[in-house]
């Protein structure tokens, strides 16, 4: 079972779960909670239906979500509507999780991590229009893999999914080393699409987050005046490890025919707060007045970590690329018309 | 203590205030219900009642349950429970439910259909349809998850050992709901 991380007591999975036709309606609230709890999710669906005010998932980010052939069909998020969303919590994390200690017994450990990952895999999204953000996360592993997009409408200011710390608790906990991490039963902590893209990665290094955006399909997406994918990672480990490594990697993806109503000025995908980017065999078609594709910001703009940015691109079809700088520590990644 | 109990064959139809719970089953090792029916109630029940109280049971098995054209509504603001299964301390305790219908003019008010509290290593429910149902600051389904103290939290982890609810085929369509969800699940 992926993503069992330490301590992680109560899991949770719904199977084949359909629902169609929903009226919501009263104040603010999410159709499936998850608190503290694991939750996996397969072979399942939301169909046909518009909503206000509401989320169809809450989830804190000290509960891991995996979402596997997930399908989302004709929903219309009108306004301050998402689909899943942050619940507040009050982390109380005194640094000690419970743990496998060497001799066997259940014991208080020091340093483990204690926030979880969200995974969206082999899902479909199809003629979803909305006006807030779709997905808002603070999980610091963020894995999006095998998705396909088609009938996108953003059509507010808004993003697709916003990936950001938002809670500004003390991170006392050590860095993950992903590649090697087991959990306290001796099962790996990271999926099976982990080991896909595991050679690109530097196995010396420690990460206090990683976001990868792997093999989906955007197509035929509306935008209004918005951003795809914002991530912004704040340093996860204790505040003398500053220089800990945040990755983005964006690997074979592919966007194409974006309908875009004026000439955006902001980047389709926003990655900040970035120590290492790793983009590779992404293809990029018709995509009209896109002013940029990706910006880039380093962890800290007075650090003195090494950044890593790596580019491989692969365009096709009346299109070209500008990599150049657009002021210290900040790229930007134009995309122009022939 | 009676080691089992098994209703089967329930059919209720009522137009009542309820103050207490209807069913009470407490400290039964092994209770079971199969081919129970609600059809037309209309139950005014009290804050924290429910039509079916569980309390310490460690294997509770449910199947072949159907509720139509039935309103529930509480007579305060707190909510009340069609069922609720409570077990404080129990490291084997299991919840088996198959094959529920909810259909027709069913309109639930500060109502939670099921509700779990407590220690459970199994929590498995399968086959559920559910239709044209209004539900208003409540849920179908909260579960609860706890461990009675730390001391059992290390045993279970000890033993490797997490509490896991399998939720398997579901349909839920066309559902009115205010205030309300589908399901909550939380770990304290």
């Amino acid at each position: 079972m992926p993503y069992l991380t330490f301590g992680e007591i109560v899991i949770t999975q719904l199977t084949n779960f359909t629902v169609k036709s929903f009226n919501l309606s009263g104040p603010r609230s999410s159709l499936i909670v998850f608190r503290d709890v694991k939750g996996i999710i397969s072979n399942s669906g939301f169909f046909s239906s518009s909503f206000s005010n509401q989320a169809l998932f809450s989830v804190t980010p000290t509960s891991n979500l995996i979402m596997d052939n997930f399908t989302l069909n004709q929903i219309d998020f009108r306004e301050i509507a998402n689909f899943i969303t942050l619940e507040e919590t009050n982390l109380d994390y005194n640094g000690s999780q419970l743990s496998i200690n060497s001799s066997g017994n259940a014991s208080m450990e020091e340093g483990l991590i204690v926030y979880r990952a969200i995974s969206i895999q082999n899902s479909q999204f199809q003629d979803i229009f909305f006006r807030s953000t779709l997905i808002s996360s603070s999980h610091p592993y963020v894995y999006f893999v095998n998705n396909s997009f088609t009938g996108i409408s953003l059509l507010g200011n808004t993003a697709l999914g916003r990936f950001r710390d938002f809670f500004q608790d003390d991170k006392n906990f050590g860095l993950w080393r992903m590649r090697n991490e087991v959990d306290s039963f001796g099962n790996r902590l990271i999926g099976r699409e982990f080991s896909t893209v595991g050679g690109l990665l530097n196995t010396s290094l420690e990460y206090a987050s990683f976001s990868m955006f792997y093999k989906n399909k955007f197509q035929s997406v509306t935008i209004v005046y918005d951003a795809l994918i914002i991530v912004e990672k704040k340093d996860l480990s204790k505040s003398k490890q500053s220089d800990s490594s945040n990755l983005v990697l964006f690997k074979s993806n592919i966007l194409s025919n974006f309908s875009i109503s004026s000439v955006q000025e902001i980047p389709l995908n926003q990655f900040s707060m970035v120590n290492t980017a790793l983009f590779e065999d992404n293809e990029f078609q018709l995509l009209t007045n896109t002013s940029g594709i990706f910006e880039i910001s380093k962890t800290h703009q007075d650090s003195s970590a090494p950044s890593q940015f790596l580019i491989q691109r692969k365009f096709l079809k009346c299109c070209s690329c500008i990599f150049e700088p657009h002021r210290s520590e900040r790229y930007w990644f134009y995309y122009h018309n022939r | 203590m009676i080691p089992t109990v098994s209703i089967s064959g329930l059919s209720i139809s009522l137009n009542a205030t309820l103050f207490a719970s209807l069913f009470v089953i407490s400290r039964i090792p092994m209770f079971s219900m199969t081919d129970v029916n609600l059809t037309n109630n209309t139950l005014l029940i009290s804050s924290n009642r429910a039509i079916f109280a569980i309390n310490e049971t460690q294997n509770v098995n449910l199947s072949h349950f159907s509720m139509f054209d039935t309103k529930m509504k509480s007579s305060s603001l707190s909510p009340h429970f069609l069922f609720q299964i409570i077990s404080p301390y129990g490291v084997g305790n299991s919840i088996t439910m198959d094959d529920l219908l909810i259909s027709g003019d069913n309109i639930l008010q500060l109502t939670k259909a099921l509700d779990i509290q407590g220690e459970f290593r199994n929590v498995n429910i399968s086959n559920v349809s559910i239709s044209d149902l209004s539900i208003v600051s409540g849920a179908i389904l909260s579960a609860d998850m706890a461990h009675r103290d730390e001391k059992t939290l290390f045993i279970w982890f000890g033993k490797r050992t997490a509490s896991l609810l399998t939720l398997e085929n579901f349909m839920l369509q066309n559902l009115s709901l205010s205030a309300s969800n589908i399901f909550d699940f939380s770990k304290h």
